[in-house]
C-alpha cells in the first residue's frame, strides 16, 4: 500500500509555562483518511490537536499539511482546516442558524445560496434542523456537540480535526456521526482524538497512541491487534485474588464483568489457570500504556 | 453554627483575590489623596491634611465608593451556594437557617468592615510619609480616625449590607442585587441635585442614608479652627440620621433578610417537557460540502461587525449603560442654575459642556470594561478556539471589534444629544445647533475617547488575560491623571489630549479647531501604529505567548502593514515636532510649577521697587487698529505723565505686555533700555531726572500678535468676534506689578517667600494718594480712535465723535468728556445692539443675536439704577451707558467708564420665565451701574478695605433697586443665598478672614458680607439717613487724585448720621467679626375671645465674636430683633404669603418668652425673617405653628 503523507509532524515539544511538559518530540506522519489519536487523559492529545489547529506554538518541531507550513502560515492553513474543540461554548443570544451562517462566512463561503445550502445541509445531518432557530446557548449537551461538528464540517475542509467528539451524544447520534465521518473521510485527512477505544477500532484506517506527550505506537489497528495474537491471557477472578495476581503478573488490564474481575494478561505462555482471549484493539492500547508505565518505572 | 459560619465566610473571602485587590484599591485611594498635594479632599488652606473634618470627608465620600465593595461581598454571600450549585448539598444538610444565614451576614458585613478599615488605615500612613509639608499636619492620634469610622462608616456598611443582603435573598440573582445598588447611586445622585434648595437642606441631612449631607449640614460653616479642632460626635442631625438607618437596615434585614427562611432549592422555571427528538431525514443531501472559496475579507468583515455591534448593543449590560448615562446627565439638567439658583437658557454649548462633564468619567469605565469585554469574547464564551481556527486575518478580528466599541462610545454620546435636545424643547429653547453637537461631542470628546479604545485594545492585545489588560488600562488612567502633578502637563505626552475645548456663541471655536486638528492629527498617527501592532500581535488560541506572537509579526503584518505603521510613525514624529515648534518654541509654554516659579522669581527679583515712585500717566489719547481675523492690534497711546512723588525719578521699570513685539516707551527725556528676556521687562532710563511734580509726554507703542498656537493659556483678550482688552493688558505697565505675587501660602512657603501681605494697613497712611486700582493709576483724559475690521464695530470709553470708513476698514474716534480712571477698555465685535434714549442719556445693550431674552431687563434695571442713583448720591457723570457682550472666555461683567463689558456666560443666557426667581439680570446691570458712582466718581485708597467702598457699596446700591422693584420678602430670599454664601468662604478661608472694614479683596466678605451688613443697616438707620451719609462721602471725595477715601472715612460718615447705640452697632459691623445665633425654639397658639388669637413664642438669641481663624467668643446680646408671623411659609415665594404681624423686640442673651395678639391665625413664625444680622444658622429662624 502506498500512502502519501499529507501531513507531516516533525519532533514536535512543547513545555507550558507552569513545567507540564506536555509534548515530547512528537513525530508523525498522517496520510489521507481517517486517523485515531488515542490516550489517556493528560496524554498531550488536545495539546497536539490545537498545535496543528494553529492555536498554539510548539517550542520546536515543524508541522506540515500538504506543503504548507503550519506553523509559520497558520492563515493558509486555516482555509483548510475544520477543527472541532474538545469542549467550547457559544455565543448568548444568537440561534444556531445564524451562528452557523456567520461562522460560515468566516470560513470563507461567501456566495449566499452555496452558503445557505451548506448550513441547512449541516443541520440536516447533525439533526439541528428543527431547532435552528433556537439560540445555541440553550441546547443541551448532545445538541451543542453536534452543532459543534457542524461547524468542523463548513466548507469542506480538507483537513478536520475533531477532539472527543463523540462525549455527551447517545449511541444513536454517535452512530450517525461516524457514518458521517466516515463517507467523508476518504479525501481528506480527518484526525480523531478519543480516549474510547472502539472509536478509533470502528473507523481508523491509522492510529497512534499518545503518552505522556509521546507517541507509545503507530500503525493500523487491524496490524497492530494482530501482533498480538496469541499473547492475550484472561481469568475471572474475585477482588482479592486480582489484587494478588496484580503483583505477580503483567496485568494489563481488568475489568468488571456480571460483578466479577477479568483480568488480561499480556504473555508469550498462558499462565497457570489463564484462558486465551482474541487480542483486540483495547488489549494493544493497554498494553502500550502498561509497557510505557513500567519503563518509566524502571 | 453562628460562629462556624462567620469563619466559613472570612476564611471563604480572604482567600478570595477580589478581597485583596479591593483592600488595596481602599487603601491607594485614601492614601494617594493624603500624599500627593493636589488631590486632596477637604483639606487646603488653613484646614489641616489630617484634621477631623478631612479625615471624616475622605471616609464619607469613599463610603459611596464603598457601595459596590458592600454589593460585591454581600450579593456574593447571598447567592455562592446557587451560583456555584452547591446548594442541593447545602440543603440537604441537617443546618437551622437562623444561625446560619445571621452568621454569613455577619461574616460578610465583618469583611466589608476589614475592606473599608483600610480607608483610615491609608489615611494614618500617608499621614507619616515623611515628604509631607509638617506645617500642614496636626497631631495625630488614633481617635481621628476611629471616631468618624465608628460613627459613619460601621452603620453606612451596616444599611448597605442588610439591603443588599435582602435583595440577594429575595431576588436569587446577582444581577438584581448590582441593578438596586445602581438604582440606589442614582436615586441618591438625582436626590442630591433636586433638593439643592438652602430650605430642603436638614431633609436631605436626615435622609442621607451615606451621611455626607448629614456631615455636611452638621459642619456647613465650620472655620477651618472648627475644621481642625471637632470630631463627628452622635448629636443632632448626625444621631437622628444614624438611628432612622440603624432601624431601616435593621427593619430590612429581618423582615426581607430571609433570615429565619428553612434551607431550599431556588425553584427554577419549569421547563417544557422536552418532546422525543425526531431525525429528520428529509434534507439529508451532500450539498453542505460547499468548498470554502478564497476567503472574502470584506463580507468577513461586515459579518463580524454586525455581529460585534448585536453582541453588545442587545446585551443587557449596555440597556443598564444608557438607562444610567440618561439619569446621570438628566440629573445634571436640574442644575443648570445661574446665579442665585435662577436657571440659565439651556444652550447648545450648556448641553455640550454638560454632557462632556457626566460621561469623561463614565467614559473610562465603559472602556475598561468593552476594550476587554469585546476583545476577549470568544475566550470567555468559549468559542475562542473554533473562531481563531478559522480562516480570518487578525486585522478583520481587531478592526470588527474595534468598531464594535467606537459605536458604544458614539451611542453614549448620541443619547446624551438625544437627551439634551429633549430638555432644550421641554425648556422652551428652540435654538438647536446640531452642527455644534456633532462636532464638540463627536470631534472633541468621542474621538480622543475612540482613540484610548485603541489604546486599551493594544494594552489587551499584549495581556495574557482580559484582567491583567483592564488592569494596564487603568493602571494607565490613573498615572496619566498624576502626570500634571510630576510636571507632565502639555497635552502631547498626555495620550488622546489636546487643548479643552471653551466654546462661545461669539467666538465659535476659536482657536480650538486649529489645535483639535494637529493634536487629533498627532494621537491619530500613533494610535494607527499601536492598531497595526495590536493587529499583528492578535492573540489566536488559548495560549500564546507574546514572543510567539511576535515571531509571526511579519507575516501577521505584511509590506502593507509594514508600510502602514511606517508611515504612521513618520506622521507622528513630524506631527509632533510641529506641535513641540508652535507651542513651544514660536509660543512659550509653562508648567504650573515653571510659572509660580517665575511669579516667584519676579517676586525675588524687583520686591524692593514695590515703593519705588515712577511716572503717572495723566492723559491718554489712543491710536487702536484692531485687525480680528489676523489676531492683531497696533496701538500707539500718546499720553503725558508726572511725578506724583517727592523725589525724582531718574529710572523705572517697564513691564512689557505678553504677547508682543516692537513695544516701544517713549518720554521725553529718557529712553527704554534692553529687554529682560527672561521677566519680559526693561528699565527706563532718563537721562534728565523726571522732578517732582515735572509733567511730561510721551508715547506707548505696541503690536500684539499671535503666531501658531499653544497648548494652553491662549489669549482670549484678542479674538476673531468679541475681542475684549483693557489698558493694563494692552499697554506697558510701570513700576513693580503687584498682582504677580503668589498667593497660596504654602507655595510661597515652598519658595522662600515671606508671607503674603495682602493689602496695606488700613491706617497706613502713605498709601491714602494712590487709588485702589494700584499706585500710578488715577484720573485721566481719554480719547482714541479706534479701528476693526469692515464686518465688526469697535467701543473704547468716551462719545462717539465721529465714525468713517478707510481703506475697507470701520474707524472711530472717541472722547471722554469726563474725568475717567485710567482703566479703560477696547472691545471689538459684531453684535446686533438695541439703543434708547432716557433722559438725555443714550443707553445701549450690544448683544449676540441669540442671545436677546434679557435686553429690555438690562435696560429697564439701567433705568431704574440712573433714576435712584442720581435722586440719592448725584448726577451720572456720562450721557452714554453701554452693555457690551463679549465671550464666555471669562465670566465677569466689569464696570468701565460709560461702558460695561458683560459676560455672555451671566445674565445675557438667564432664563427669568419663572417670577419667583431672584433676578440676576436687573441685580447685576444695577451693580454694574453703581459702580459708575462707587469705583468711578469715588475711588478708594490702595489699603485695607478699598473694595468695601467699590463693591459692597454697589451692592446695597443694587439691592435697594432691587429691594424696590421687588419688595422685602423677595430680597430675603436673595439674603439668604448671601449670608449662606458669606458663612461658606469663611468656612474656605485660606488666610485669615478680616472684619469688613479690614478686608483685603476677600470676596465673601466684600460682597456678601457688605449686602447683608449695608441692608441691615438701611434697616437701622433708615434708608434716607445711610444715603445722605453716603452722598456726604461721595461729595468728599468725588474724582479726587489727592487723596482717596478708606472705610475709616465711610464709618465716619455713618456715625455722623447714627446714635451712640447704632454707632456701637456699626463698630460691631465693621471692625468684628460678629456672628450671631437666633432660633425660634417653640410656638403655641392659644384663641382668645373676639377672634383674636395669643402667640407665645419662645426665642433664644446670643452674639459671637469671632477672630480671623474662626475661633469665637460668646459676647451679651442686647439688641432689637425683628419678629414676624406669616400666613405661609416665607420659603415659599407665594403672592399670598402675607405679613400678618411684624414687630421689633429688644432681647438679650439667651432665651425670650413673647406674646403676641393678632386677629388672624398665623401658620409661621419667625425672629429676623429679613436677614438683617449675620446668623450662623437661619435653617431654625422660622418655626411652623
Amino acid at each position: 500500500m502506498i500512502e502519501t503523507s499529507m501531513l507531516t509532524i516533525n519532533d514536535i515539544t512543547k513545555t507550558y509555562a507552569n513545567g507540564v511538559k506536555a509534548l515530547n518530540g512528537v513525530n508523525l506522519s498522517i496520510s489521507k483518511g481517517m486517523f485515531g489519536l488515542l490516550g489517556p487523559n493528560g496524554a498531550g492529545k488536545s495539546s497536539l490537536m490545537r498545535t496543528i489547529a494553529t492555536l498554539q506554538q510548539p517550542d520546536t518541531g515543524s508541522i506540515v499539511f500538504d506543503g504548507t507550513d503550519v506553523l509559520t502560515q497558520p492563515n493558509e492553513l486555516r482555509q483548510r482546516l475544520g477543527y472541532l474543540p474538545q469542549d467550547f461554548g457559544v455565543y448568548p443570544r444568537i440561534s444556531a442558524y445564524d451562528l452557523l451562517d456567520h461562522l460560515a462566512i468566516l470560513k470563507g463561503l461567501s456566495n449566499k445560496a452555496q452558503r445557505k445550502e451548506a448550513v441547512d445541509g449541516l443541520l440536516a445531518h447533525t439533526n439541528l434542523f428543527q431547532h435552528r432557530k433556537k439560540a445555541v446557548s440553550g441546547f443541551s449537551g448532545g445538541m451543542r456537540q453536534r452543532f459543534g461538528i457542524a461547524q468542523a464540517l463548513l466548507g469542506d475542509p480538507d483537513l478536520l480535526i475533531v477532539d472527543e467528539p463523540t462525549a455527551g451524544l447517545d449511541p444513536e447520534e454517535r452512530n450517525r456521526f461516524h457514518n458521517l465521518l466516515v463517507s467523508l473521510g476518504e479525501q481528506k485527512v480527518v484526525i480523531l482524538s478519543t480516549h474510547i477505544v472502539d472509536d478509533v477500532s470502528e473507523l481508523c484506517a491509522n492510529m497512534a497512541v499518545l503518552g505522556n506527550g509521546e507517541i507509545l505506537l503507530q500503525g493500523n489497528p487491524l496490524l497492530v491487534t494482530e501482533e498480538l495474537k496469541g499473547q492475550i491471557w484472561r481469568k475471572t477472578v474475585s477482588i482479592d485474588e486480582a489484587a494478588e495476581l496484580e503483583g505477580q503478573l503483567p496485568v494489563i488490564s481488568k475489568r468488571l464483568f456480571a460483578g466479577k474481575t477479568v483480568l488480561h494478561v499480556l504473555a508469550a505462555d498462558a499462565p497457570a489457570g489463564f484462558e486465551s482471549a482474541p487480542a483486540t484493539l483495547e488489549d494493544v492500547y493497554f498494553s502500550t500504556l502498561h509497557r510505557s508505565r513500567s519503563s518509566q518505572a524502571a | 453554627m453562628l460562629l462556624a459560619m462567620l469563619r466559613f465566610e472570612w476564611r471563604y473571602f480572604v482567600r478570595q483575590p477580589s478581597f485583596i485587590v479591593t483592600c488595596l484599591v481602599f487603601f491607594l485611594l485614601p492614601f494617594l489623596a493624603m500624599v500627593v498635594d493636589q488631590v486632596q479632599i477637604g483639606s487646603g488652606g488653613n484646614v489641616l491634611f489630617n484634621s477631623p473634618y478631612a479625615i471624616t470627608q475622605s471616609l464619607l465620600i469613599l463610603g459611596i465608593f464603598g457601595m459596590f465593595m458592600v454589593v460585591n461581598f454581600v450579593a456574593n454571600t447571598a447567592t455562592r451556594n446557587d451560583l456555584n450549585l452547591m446548594s442541593e448539598i447545602i440543603s440537604t444538610k441537617p443546618i437551622k437557617p437562623f444561625g446560619y444565614n445571621l452568621g454569613r451576614f455577619i461574616g460578610a458585613y465583618l469583611v466589608c468592615v476589614v475592606v473599608f478599615s483600610m480607608v483610615p488605615l491609608g489615611l494614618f500612613l500617608g499621614s507619616i510619609m515623611p515628604w509631607l509639608d509638617a506645617e500642614r499636619l496636626g497631631d495625630n492620634s488614633f481617635g481621628l480616625y476611629l471616631a468618624p469610622f465608628m460613627v459613619f462608616s460601621l452603620t453606612t456598611i451596616f444599611v448597605l449590607a442588610s439591603l443588599f443582603y435582602a435583595v440577594a435573598q429575595q431576588f436569587k440573582s446577582t444581577m438584581a442585587v448590582y441593578l438596586s445598588a445602581l438604582g440606589l447611586f442614582i436615586a441618591y445622585v438625582i436626590a442630591g441635585q433636586v433638593f439643592d434648595e438652602p430650605d430642603q437642606r436638614s431633609i436631605r441631612a436626615l435622609v442621607d442614608p451615606f451621611a455626607l449631607n448629614t456631615f455636611g449640614e452638621y459642619s456647613r460653616y465650620w472655620t477651618s479652627f472648627e475644621k481642625n479642632s471637632l470630631l463627628p460626635a452622635f448629636e443632632g442631625y448626625i444621631l437622628q440620621n444614624r438611628l432612622l438607618w440603624l432601624a431601616i437596615g435593621s427593619g430590612i434585614l429581618l423582615i426581607a433578610g430571609g433570615l429565619f427562611r428553612p434551607l431550599s432549592l431556588s425553584i427554577k422555571k419549569s421547563k417544557k417537557a422536552e418532546k422525543p427528538e425526531v431525525i429528520d431525514t428529509t434534507l439529508l443531501s451532500q450539498n453542505f460540502r460547499q468548498k470554502s472559496t478564497t476567503t472574502n475579507a470584506w463580507a468577513q468583515f461586515t459579518s463580524r461587525t454586525s455581529f460585534e455591534i448585536k453582541q453588545v448593543f442587545f446585551s443587557p449590560a449596555f440597556l443598564v449603560l444608557l438607562i444610567f448615562s440618561s439619569f446621570q446627565l438628566i440629573a445634571n439638567f436640574f442644575q443648570i442654575s445661574g446665579m442665585f439658583g435662577t436657571p440659565n437658557w439651556p444652550l447648545t454649548q450648556t448641553m455640550v459642556s454638560l454632557i462632556s462633564g457626566s460621561f469623561s468619567l463614565m467614559l473610562i469605565i465603559v472602556i475598561t470594561y468593552y476594550s476587554a469585554e469585546v476583545v476577549w469574547r470568544e475566550r470567555t464564551v468559549g468559542m475562542g478556539d473554533i473562531v481563531d481556527s478559522m480562516p480570518v486575518h487578525n486585522l478583520t478580528f481587531w478592526l470588527s471589534k474595534l468598531v464594535a466599541v467606537f459605536l458604544v462610545v458614539i451611542a453614549l454620546y448620541v443619547l446624551g444629544t438625544v437627551c439634551a435636545i429633549i430638555n432644550q424643547l421641554v425648556s422652551g429653547y428652540y435654538n438647536i445647533e446640531l452642527g455644534q453637537y456633532l462636532i464638540s461631542l463627536l470631534y472633541f470628546d468621542a474621538l480622543p475617547f475612540c482613540l484610548l479604545v485603541l489604546l486599551a485594545f493594544f494594552l489587551q492585545a499584549l495581556s495574557p488575560n482580559k484582567y491583567v489588560g483592564m488592569l494596564l488600562f487603568v493602571g494607565y488612567f490613573f498615572v496619566s491623571l498624576t502626570f500634571s502633578q510630576i510636571g507632565i502637563e502639555h497635552n502631547m505626552f498626555n495620550f488622546a489630549a489636546g487643548p479643552r475645548l471653551q466654546y462661545s456663541d461669539l467666538n465659535g471655536y476659536g482657536w480650538f479647531m486649529q489645535t483639535q486638528h494637529w493634536y487629533m492629527f498627532y494621537w491619530l498617527c500613533l494610535s494607527v501604529v499601536l492598531g497595526v501592532l495590536s493587529y499583528g500581535l492578535w492573540q489566536r488560541g488559548p495560549n500564546t505567548s507574546v514572543k510567539q506572537r511576535l515571531n509571526l509579526l511579519s507575516y501577521q503584518l505584511g509590506n502593507k502593514g509594514w508600510t502602514v505603521a511606517s508611515v504612521a510613525l513618520v506622521c507622528f514624529i513630524g506631527s509632533g515636532v510641529w506641535i513641540h515648534y508652535n507651542t513651544k518654541v514660536l509660543n512659550d509654554f509653562y508648567s504650573q510649577d515653571e510659572s509660580l516659579d517665575f511669579r516667584a522669581d519676579y517676586e525675588k527679583q524687583f520686591i524692593e521697587l514695590e515703593l519705588a515712585p515712577f511716572p503717572t500717566i495723566t492723559a491718554v489719547d489712543a491710536k487702536v487698529d484692531i485687525f480680528p481675523h489676523q489676531r492683531r492690534i497696533e496701538a500707539t497711546a500718546s499720553i503725558q505723565v508726572v511725578n506724583r512723588s517727592e523725589q525724582a525719578i531718574s529710572r523705572f521699570l517697564v513691564n512689557l505686555p505678553q504677547h508682543s513685539r516692537d513695544v516701544q516707551v517713549n518720554i521725553t527725556g529718557g529712553q527704554l533700555g534692553d529687554v529682560d528676556k527672561k521677566f519680559n521687562t526693561a528699565w527706563f532710563e532718563f537721562s534728565q531726572a523726571l522732578e517732582p511734580g515735572e509733567e511730561r509726554s510721551g508715547e506707548l507703542v505696541v503690536v500684539r500678535e499671535h503666531h501658531g498656537f499653544k497648548d494652553k493659556d491662549e489669549d482670549p483678550t484678542l479674538i476673531k468676534n468679541g475681542t475684549f482688552i483693557d489698558n493694563f493688558a494692552l499697554f506697558p505697565n510701570f513700576g513693580f506689578n503687584n498682582g504677580i505675587k503668589i498667593n497660596d501660602r504654602h507655595e510661597r512657603r515652598k519658595r522662600d517667600l515671606e508671607p503674603l501681605q495682602r493689602a496695606y494697613l488700613l491706617e497706613d497712611s502713605s498709601h491714602y494718594k494712590e487709588s485702589f486700582f494700584g499706585p500710578g493709576v488715577e484720573f485721566i483724559d481719554f480719547s482714541a480712535t479706534i479701528s476693526t475690521s469692515r464686518d465688526q464695530f469697535a467701543i473704547a470709553p468716551g462719545y462717539l465723535q465721529r465714525e468713517w470708513q478707510e481703506n475697507g476698514r470701520n474707524y472711530y474716534r472717541y472722547k471722554m468728556d469726563a474725568s475717567m480712571v485710567n482703566f479703560f477698555s477696547l472691545m471689538s465685535a459684531k453684535l446686533e445692539s438695541k439703543k434708547e434714549v432716557y433722559k438725555g442719556i443714550n443707553i445701549e445693550v450690544y448683544y449676540h443675536a441669540n442671545h436677546a431674552w434679557n435686553i429690555d431687563k438690562m435696560i429697564e434695571s439701567a433705568k431704574d439704577s440712573l433714576d435712584y442713583f442720581q435722586e440719592v448720591f448725584g448726577p451720572y457723570q456720562h450721557q452714554q451707558l453701554r452693555i457690551i457682550e463679549f465671550p464666555g472666555y471669562r465670566g465677569f461683567a466689569q464696570s468701565f467708564a460709560n461702558t460695561v463689558p458683560y459676560s455672555e456666560g451671566i445674565g445675557f443666557i438667564t432664563d427669568l420665565t419663572n417670577p419667583e426667581d431672584i433676578d440676576p439680570v436687573y441685580y447685576v446691570t444695577a451693580h454694574e451701574v453703581a459702580h459708575q458712582w462707587w469705583g468711578h466718581q469715588l475711588n478708594a485708597a490702595n489699603v485695607q478695605g478699598s473694595a468695601i467702598l467699590s463693591e459692597s457699596l454697589s451692592q446695597y446700591s443694587a439691592l435697594m433697586i432691587m429691594k424696590n422693584k421687588y419688595g422685602e420678602t423677595r430680597l430675603r430670599k436673595f439674603l439668604t443665598y448671601e449670608l449662606d454664601r458669606y458663612l461658606r468662604g469663611r468656612s474656605s478661608e485660606l488666610l485669615e478672614e478680616m472684619p469688613l472694614m479690614r478686608s483685603e479683596n476677600q470676596q465673601y466678605i466684600h460682597y456678601q458680607k457688605g449686602s447683608i451688613v449695608m441692608m441691615a443697616l438701611e434697616h437701622e438707620l433708615g434708608e434716607t439717613a445711610l444715603n445722605q451719609a453716603l452722598s456726604a462721602l461721595l461729595a468728599e471725595f468725588k474724582f479726587r487724585s489727592d487723596l482717596y477715601p478708606t472705610t475709616l472715612d465711610l464709618i465716619r460718615h455713618l456715625n455722623s448720621v447714627a446714635s451712640p447705640e447704632q454707632q456701637n452697632y456699626i463698630q460691631d459691623m465693621f471692625a468684628q467679626i460678629t456672628l450671631y445665633d437666633l432660633r425660634a425654639t417653640k410656638v403655641t397658639s392659644e384663641t382668645l375671645s373676639e377672634g383674636k388669637f395669643k402667640i407665645k413664642l419662645t426665642v433664644s438669641a446670643a452674639k459671637y465674636s469671632a477672630d480671623g481663624k474662626g475661633q469665637e467668643d460668646e459676647q451679651p446680646f442686647e439688641q432689637d430683633v425683628e419678629i414676624a408671623l406669616f400666613s405661609a411659609d416665607p420659603n415659599e415665594f407665594g403672592a399670598n404669603n402675607e405679613v400678618i404681624y411684624q414687630g421689633v423686640y429688644a432681647l438679650k442673651s439667651g432665651e425670650t418668652e413673647l406674646e403676641i395678639i393678632v386677629d388672624k391665625m398665623p401658620s409661621y413664625a419667625g425672629i429676623d425673617p429679613f436677614v438683617r444680622f449675620i446668623d450662623r444658622d437661619t435653617g431654625n429662624n422660622i418655626i411652623k405653628l
